[in-house]
């Protein structure tokens, strides 16, 4: 299309020219160059200084945290990974069921976050005690202490195929029934450490859960 | 200090005022008359270049190079009138013609008389065009930059630079009609598809 051509020559022509600004103009943008500093991205050398540092404080707070976390870890029994998720909730309606018969009824989801949550509230509704003696006997024993009430009641878990078994057989043969764990008397409890040497509960009442899978 | 465009924007890039200074000399004219172009008038166009020379200074640690420097420059400068004729409200442009060189073919007074006077009408349409359409059009017509360069330089997809050439040189030429100032092209129809 000539025509076309001819009036983007036009175009061009019309817009060319040698026109320059005045003489002092480039030594005018050198002096404000002078004065102005460029933007500089952050180099990257900076950048992982600043990600060592904020993993560093990350490491230092998990550090400075963690005997925190291992004790929460050590309060709550060790069944949360070992016994049988299954069973789990048939020890806390146990649980449930004791602590009516003691008055103060509450709805448990497991039986660590119980003895979490009574830790946290200071055992003021349930009226029980978790302690750092209670957590000793545990960590020495072949039972978990899931909970102590202030009425002296106990409430153990064994976790241990054997001792589960013979404890079982023992108290079955007594007419006990299992409901999710088996209230016992001292003067039973005497009897079953007799009946199952390994067992070694504490003397005095309490709710023996067996949890072996 | 004599550089080449690369050595100077690399050494410039890390701080060289003299590598700078080499750039500032070089494209001084062609970013002077972009702004001129755009609209504005001398002064206005000598603050506009000093604005985007600066603007390249501040920005060149972060110049990646992806478009040349004059283009990503061209663009600065383009976005540095804008900013000033929407300060300053001015969108006149200005009508100062009588420096402007012409070729030197022997044409007779009266042609030149012509000339001059077709230049300053197709100016003033040029200035007068919407920002998009006059910022694409300089890029194109006076800094003689490709398709892609222009699309590179303005962050637009080619089709839409493109597009943006028709529709201006199709407003550019009916305001030449319209003003009576379309010197023998008035029989040329915009098809929409001139530069496809």
């Amino acid at each position: 299309m000539p025509e076309l051509d001819m009036f983007e020559q036009m175009l061009r022509d019309s817009l060319r020219s040698d026109e320059q600004p005045s003489s002092g103009f480039a030594a005018a943008v050198m002096a404000q160059v002078a004065r102005t500093p460029q933007r500089r991205p952050m180099p990257r050398a900076k950048v992982i200084r600043m990600v060592a540092g904020l993993a560093a404080c990350v490491v230092i707070v998990c550090a400075a945290t963690f005997p925190l976390w291992m004790r929460a870890g050590s309060s709550a029994p060790k069944a949360a990974g070992s016994a049988a998720p299954a069973e789990a909730p048939m020890a806390t309606e146990s649980l449930a069921i004791d602590a009516s018969e003691e008055g103060a009824v509450e709805e448990e989801a497991a039986p660590e976050e119980s003895v979490q949550a009574n830790t946290a509230a200071g055992a003021s509704s349930y009226g029980t005690v978790t302690n750092d003696a209670a957590r000793a006997e545990s960590a020495k024993s072949a039972y978990d202490v899931l909970e102590k009430q202030a009425s002296g009641v106990a409430t153990y878990r064994v976790t241990d195929k054997a001792l589960c078994g013979a404890a079982r057989d023992w108290l079955e043969s007594r007419g006990h029934k299992d409901d999710g764990g088996f209230v016992l008397h001292a003067d039973e409890v005497e009897k079953l450490n007799e009946a199952v040497p390994g067992l070694s509960l504490p003397a005095g009442d309490c709710v023996l859960i067996l949890a072996a899978s | 200090m004599i550089y080449d465009e690369v050595t100077a924007v690399r050494r410039a890039k890390r701080g060289d005022q003299d590598a700078f200074a080499w750039l500032v000399e070089t494209y001084q004219g062609p970013v002077y008359r972009l702004a001129l172009r755009m609209g504005l008038p001398p002064a206005d166009a000598e603050e506009a270049a000093q604005n985007a020379f600066i603007a390249a200074w501040k920005g060149l640690p972060e110049f990646r190079g992806d478009a040349k420097f004059s283009t990503w420059l061209y663009r600065l400068t383009t976005n540095a009138a804008i900013d000033l004729q929407r300060r300053e409200k001015k969108h006149a442009g200005h009508a100062d013609i009588d420096d402007i060189e012409r070729p030197d073919d022997g044409p007779s007074p009266q042609e030149t008389v012509e000339r001059r006077e077709r230049s300053e009408a197709i100016r003033d349409a040029v200035a007068a065009l919407p920002e998009q359409y006059r910022q694409v059009l300089l890029l194109r017509y006076m800094q003689e930059l490709s398709y892609e360069e222009i699309g590179k330089a303005l962050d637009l997809p080619e089709g839409t630079v493109k597009s943006r050439i028709n529709r201006a040189k199709s407003q550019l030429k009916e305001a030449l009609a319209i003003s009576g100032n379309l010197f023998g092209l008035g029989a040329v129809q915009s098809t929409g598809k001139e530069e496809w």
